[in-house]
């Protein structure tokens, strides 16, 4: 055989592959953390974030006890809201949920003096598209 | 010493080889990959000594002692099992798998000794003669004549071959 045909039946041979052996039971467990090397950092974000929330529904319960539900502060003057009325009402209201139900908007029948015009309904009138 | 991910580094590119190497002196696949197991347990508890220069050669050289042991424990002769398989062959061809296992078999000890370590385990005419104790141009010679012999077992019909 000349040294060509040596090297290709070589290189035959070579393209059958030995099996590969069972790992070693102590790189198995070794593998196993490296193949996910990241699963503790992951299972304590975890951890924490389950903390976070169990401390948040302790909170929760905490001043969950029947409470009187706070009435939103009315808007006592006529005419349109503010950004001060906003801020009046949110610091007035005893919650936060109360001062939002106070600002949402209502319709309000807006007073015009003499000699004025509503901007709106200057703009209702006109009949072209801008 | 050195650290315990170079010995997991050699068992991940060397184990196979090895295994194929010890399966072809004890014949079977089972005792030959119990016995490289307990060469990396070894390795693994007393680490891999630095003046080792060649850690491939030693790997062979290891393996080919404790199978050896075994053998003379045990001390009866294993007939290779042709049945098991010791390759995964290209393109799925496991005809040419059980030919090549076959000629494998046929081949005198020393023969396939040295074709399994230069083509599987890689290793130069110089690491066997280290791992075998022979001269690398026996080495070399011994192995043109396997290879010779594994080509003609290959080539050759079916019904002409010697089966042993």
């Amino acid at each position: 055989m000349s040294n060509l045909e040596e090297d290709r039946f070589e290189a035959y041979l070579r393209t059958f592959r030995p099996l590969r052996p069972d790992p070693l039971p102590e790189f198995r467990a070794r593998s196993a953390r490296f193949r996910f090397p990241f699963a503790w950092a992951a299972g304590a974000a975890l951890g924490g974030l389950m903390l976070l929330a169990g401390m948040h529904d302790w909170q929760v319960e905490d001043h969950g006890t029947p409470r009187v539900v706070s009435v939103a502060p009315q808007v006592t003057q006529s005419g349109p809201l503010r950004l001060r009325d906003i801020n009046s009402l949110l610091t007035k209201a005893d919650s936060l949920k109360a001062g939002l139900d106070a600002v949402t908007w209502k319709p309000r029948r807006v007073q015009v003096g003499p000699g004025q015009q509503s901007a709106l309904a200057v703009l209702g009138e006109d009949k072209e598209k801008l | 010493m050195r650290d315990r991910d170079e010995i997991e580094k050699l068992y991940r590119h060397h184990g196979a080889a090895l295994v194929l190497f010890a399966a072809s002196i004890a014949g079977s696949r089972n005792s030959a990959q119990d016995a490289v197991h307990r060469v990396f347990v070894k390795l693994l508890d007393r680490g891999l000594k630095y003046e080792v220069t060649d850690a491939k050669a030693y790997l062979f050289t290891a393996v080919r002692n404790t199978v050896l042991n075994d053998h003379k424990q045990r001390a009866r002769v294993v007939d290779l099992d042709p049945d098991i398989a010791w390759f995964d062959p290209p393109a799925q061809d496991y005809h040419a798998q059980r030919q090549l296992q076959l000629a494998i078999k046929q081949l005198p000890e020393d023969q396939r000794e040295i074709v399994i370590l230069h083509v599987w385990g890689e290793l130069t005419f110089g690491q066997i003669a280290e791992v075998l104790r022979i001269s690398s141009n026996t080495a070399a010679s011994r192995y043109r004549y396997a290879l010779n012999k594994l080509r003609e077992h290959m080539t050759a019909p079916e019904g002409s071959r010697v089966q042993s």
